[in-house]
């Protein structure tokens, strides 16, 4: 006798079919119903005062600090405010927390000018938070998974990396320093800081190995005489981090290099404050600090508190009346269920149990086309690109003639018109255009002409054919149509024969992490609305960097680029380095990512933006649906656009208020 | 009859721990770890991350604390949900598994045995070939198509119960109805057959020679004797149903550990996989065992030895 359990596990693929149309069949009877041309109801089944979205999922952190999470981060936004915030459509820096700021000539230091503020328990929300929750994002202890998000502070890396630090050593002494330490421990890198008067010591080797070694080092230069002077070794704390109070209402940040999206990078969640009066209350009661984030000692300082959450079940949020802003909230409690099939979202949606699908939850794209044709559809691009990683070390991948050609032979506009059909935008570029004021190179779609004579330069032809090329992606069905046509139209353009292979997610990652693969597919979603977000994937020293291609010209670009301050032509040098990345192509684009939902006709104040950002204090309820369909639509109430991010970061700029 | 519980009883120990070793290192053997990310982590990190669930330590160091800190009651860390232990996930999900596999079971029991009884009592009626075509089709449809027909039709065209969710008395009744129907059909099926064997036998003619009634010869008499093979059916089935069901709970958006049999071992959250593999461990064999006892409850003929 079978238990159901079992027969779950072990459905085969025809039983998968037939689940995916099972799944689906509320959906497509659905699909022929609707009022006035809407998806479902459209009578709010709540009151006009709150909100029902969806999280898809239970987040694995809400405290910014940690968080690395979409879900984790749809609820931050909401609960915490930072120094600056985005506008709800798009996206641009607003002041928030900050009320204004300058930023020095040179474009590394940032002065922001805080509000007064409280957290929702009443405690003053002071600059000295703000430097707490940064330093405790890259303290190594915290084990943050974003703490390479503020490294762009000065010596944020340093500390975050446990450097040594020693001090009281000359440049003159490199040479004598090097070596001592090289006889007790193998070096990554030494890096001066003239203005702490000595000398950052990276060690090289695992990190299992290096804890040890840091303390030899330590322990054999401290207080030892070296050329003369004498060495003061120690771990990196963090009062070398670039940034600090000056006073309750002064933060001054120092950078490594200019950075000239970095108002958009304090509001993204992981720079958002923590309540330090809470975490060291909870430690000084021998509670783990840790759980700070539980509903019954959470404090925000955003447009929300947390006022309810049941694991796995829902959030509430409720309006925080302590907010500086809150005179602008109009919805006063939003509820964030966690469902995660797309299909049951879809059919809550239709029977009004949620007025919006919600920012991590898809709408099933076997069903796009019907649902595109109600009112209640909306589509957006958004900062997302989907690529194909080449190993460039691999054979016959390594050659740039070849990979080039593989993306000459792709016709992406078929592509996503009728395989991925979700309304996604072809291109060839890596960076999305409109990004920050971006517009890229524009490469050929599709060009098999100039594909095939790429690869007979190369020296492949009629009497020595391309050998078979093994394309890798994670276990879904949309990778792996996608991968089918391009395999396709590989065979069809080059008569390349292409071996597909997927992976379970984890294996898939770990295979990327080993560059065990030759061909494999990503998507890359930007942290910040700038071409850098995208360019730097690419950059030598990128972790995320999988197609093991380091270009010291294009690392020089790109830094180039980014010293820049005057807007346009720091876009014209990024321009520069996405042409030279794509001509080696070390990564092959597909398309840019769309972003469909289903929103209530009823739901105002809410902006399909391209962050997929759910901002809800923006949100309110229009009444009349209670009794109807209304002729006409309400005008938004969104706030006017800000500036362009780029103007603000002018040198000597001054933003705010 | 004591002794022979007893020593079941000591028996599940042996059968825990091989269940418990040989999934805490099927678990590991899996490629990637529950800090693989498709966003690189500082080296830095990752150590930290793994010394404090302890992922640093040699293999048989980590077995022999999983399994000290088991005996206190200790699950370990989730690192899916790394504010939460094991313990609380799982005492979030059960009560809501719980209450629907409680309801699927009191469905399936209803319908089933009912079902059964009528068809074996009323043989070759339509009442009989009713009941037995509309079990062969519950046995047929799996539950991932009854559950969206059920919601099309009462959620989506009625409009009378929610399509999903959990909260009120109404979340439960379409996912248990979903969950417990082909129970229900297995058991109409079962109660049947093992009740048209008894209908011809010596005690049941006795019992009419005696004058009884048709309804105590049914209730007493024969269902007693006919029930056997429900409750070796029933046995594994509670068990299953009290850890519940992967696609019924994904279907319904039911907040219970259902889905956790998949997504723990997806996310290699290798504690939650733990929890929920001795979880399930323990009520098999359990209810195996409360099988074997009700067994010489029910059935005069057995005796323990």
């Amino acid at each position: 006798m079978p238990s159901i359990r079992v027969c779950e596990f072990e459905l085969g693929r025809a039983l998968r079919v037939l689940a995916l149309l099972a799944f689906g069949l509320p959906c497509v009877a659905a699909c022929t119903r609707g009022a006035h041309g809407y998806y479902g109801t459209t009578q709010p089944k709540h009151g006009p005062d709150e909100a029902w979205t969806n999280l898809s999922t239970e987040p694995e952190y809400i405290d910014p600090g940690k968080c690395s999470d979409s879900a984790g981060g749809a609820i931050i936004v909401n609960l915490f405010a930072g120094l600056t915030q985005p506008h709800p459509v798009t996206l641009a820096p607003m002041p928030d927390i900050a009320r204004a700021w300058t930023i020095s000539e040179d474009g590394r230091r940032y002065t922001f000018q805080l509000r007064p503020s409280t957290w929702s328990d009443g405690v003053a929300l002071t600059a000295h938070d703000f430097e707490y929750s940064w330093k405790r994002v890259l303290d190594p202890a915290t084990a943050s998974k974003y703490a390479t998000f503020l490294y762009p502070l000065r010596y944020a890396e340093m500390f975050q990396r446990r450097a040594i630090l020693v001090r009281g050593v000359e440049a003159s002494g490199e040479a004598a320093l090097r070596a001592r330490v090289e006889a007790l421990a193998s070096i990554e890198s030494l890096r001066w800081a003239a203005d702490l008067g000595g000398c950052f010591v990276l060690l090289g080797g695992d990190e299992q190995g290096r804890a040890a070694a840091r303390e030899r080092v330590i322990r054999s230069l401290d207080g030892v005489t070296l050329a003369g002077a004498t060495l003061h070794a120690a771990l990196t704390d963090a009062s070398v981090v670039g940034v600090r109070a000056a006073d309750d209402y002064t933060l001054v940040v120092d950078l490594e290099n200019p950075v000239p999206y970095f108002l958009d990078l304090v509001k993204f969640y992981t720079a958002l404050p923590v309540p330090r009066h809470v975490i060291e209350r909870l430690a000084r009661e021998g509670k783990n600090p840790d759980l700070w984030t539980r509903p019954e000692h959470i404090v925000s300082n955003g447009a929300y508190r947390l006022a309810q959450w049941k694991f796995r079940q829902f959030m509430r949020l409720q309006k925080n009346a302590r907010y500086w802003d809150a005179q602008q909230v109009r919805m006063q409690s939003v509820r964030f269920a966690m469902v995660e099939s797309y299909n049951t979202t879809l059919n809550l949606y239709e029977a009004g149990e949620l007025d919006a699908i919600g920012p991590n939850s898809s709408l099933p794209a076997e069903f796009m086309d019907q649902l595109s044709r109600y009112k209640d559809f909306r589509r957006a691009p958004t900062l997302a690109s989907y690529f194909y990683w080449f190993n460039t070390n691999a054979a016959p991948v390594n050659d740039a003639r070849v990979r080039r050609a593989l993306s000459l032979a792709i016709d992406r506009k078929s592509l996503v018109e009728h395989v991925s059909r979700g309304g996604q935008i072809p291109s060839a570029d890596l960076v999305p255009d409109q990004l920050g004021g971006y517009m890229g190179p524009h490469s050929p779609l599709f060009d098999p002409e100039a594909a095939r004579a790429l690869l007979r330069e190369a020296g492949y032809g009629p009497g020595h054919a391309l050998p078979p090329l093994t394309l890798t992606y994670n276990t879904t069905e949309a990778h792996k149509q996608l991968a089918e046509a391009v395999q396709q139209m590989w065979k069809q353009n080059l008569g390349v024969s292409v071996e597909l292979e997927n992976q379970e997610w984890k294996v898939y990652l770990k295979n990327l992490q080993s560059m065990s693969f030759q061909i494999a597919r990503m998507g890359w979603v930007g942290d910040y609305p700038d071409p850098n977000t995208f360019l730097d994937l690419l950059t030598s020293q990128n972790g995320n960097n999988h197609a093991g291609w380091h270009d010291a010209h294009y690392d020089q670009l790109l830094k180039a680029a980014n010293a820049i301050t005057e807007h346009d032509a720091r876009m014209q040098k990024l321009q520069e380095a996405e042409r030279y990345v794509l001509a080696a192509m070390p990564i092959l684009p597909l398309y840019v990512y769309s972003r469909s939902e289903l929103v209530k006709p009823y739901l105002m104040g809410h902006a399909l933006n391209y962050e997929s950002r759910y901002l809800c204090k923006y949100w309110w309820i229009d009444r009349r649906w209670y009794d109807g369909v209304p002729s006409t639509r309400a005008p938004e109430g969104f706030p006017p656009e800000p500036m362009h991010p780029a103007a603000a970061a002018a040198p000597a700029a001054q933003g705010g208020e | 009859m004591a002794r022979f519980i007893v020593r079941r009883f000591l028996g599940l120990f042996p059968t825990l721990l091989v269940i418990i070793v040989v999934s805490f290192l099927v678990i590991r053997l899996a490629p990637g770890s529950p800090f693989t990310s498709e966003r690189g982590v500082p080296a830095e990190v990752l150590v930290d991350l793994k010394a404090k669930y302890g992922f640093d330590q040699p293999m048989p160091k980590q077995l022999a604390r999983y399994l000290g800190n088991l005996v206190h009651g200790d699950l370990g860390l989730s690192t899916k949900y790394p504010q939460r232990t094991v313990n609380e996930i799982i005492a979030d999900g059960f009560p809501a598994t719980l209450l629907l596999g409680t309801v699927a079971l009191a469905w399936a029991l209803l319908l089933g045995v009912g079902a059964g009884v009528i068809g074996a009592v009323r043989q070759n009626t339509g009442w009989d070939y009713g009941f037995m075509a509309a079990a062969l089709l519950g046995i047929s449809v799996p539950t991932f198509v009854l559950g969206p027909l059920l919601i099309l039709i009462f959620a989506l065209t009625v409009y009378a119960l929610p399509p999903g969710g959990w909260g009120q008395l109404r979340h439960v009744v379409l996912p248990a109805l979903t969950l417990g129907t082909v129970y229900a059909a297995y058991l109409a099926r079962l109660t049947r057959g093992s009740m048209l064997e008894i209908v011809r036998a010596d005690f049941v003619r006795t019992a009419r020679a005696k004058g009884l009634s048709e309804p105590a010869i049914v209730l007493h008499h024969m269902l007693r004797a006919g029930l056997l093979p429900v409750v070796t059916f029933l046995g594994p089935a509670i068990a299953n149903l009290l850890v519940g069901s992967v696609v019924v709970e994904k279907i319904f958006a039911t907040p219970g550990i259902g889905p956790y049999f998949v997504d723990a071992a997806f996310n290699r959250d290798y504690f939650l996989v733990m929890g929920i593999v001795v979880l399930d461990s323990v009520f098999l064999l359990v209810m195996n065992l409360l099988v074997d006892v009700t067994y010489g409850l029910l059935d005069p003929r057995i005796r323990f030895e």
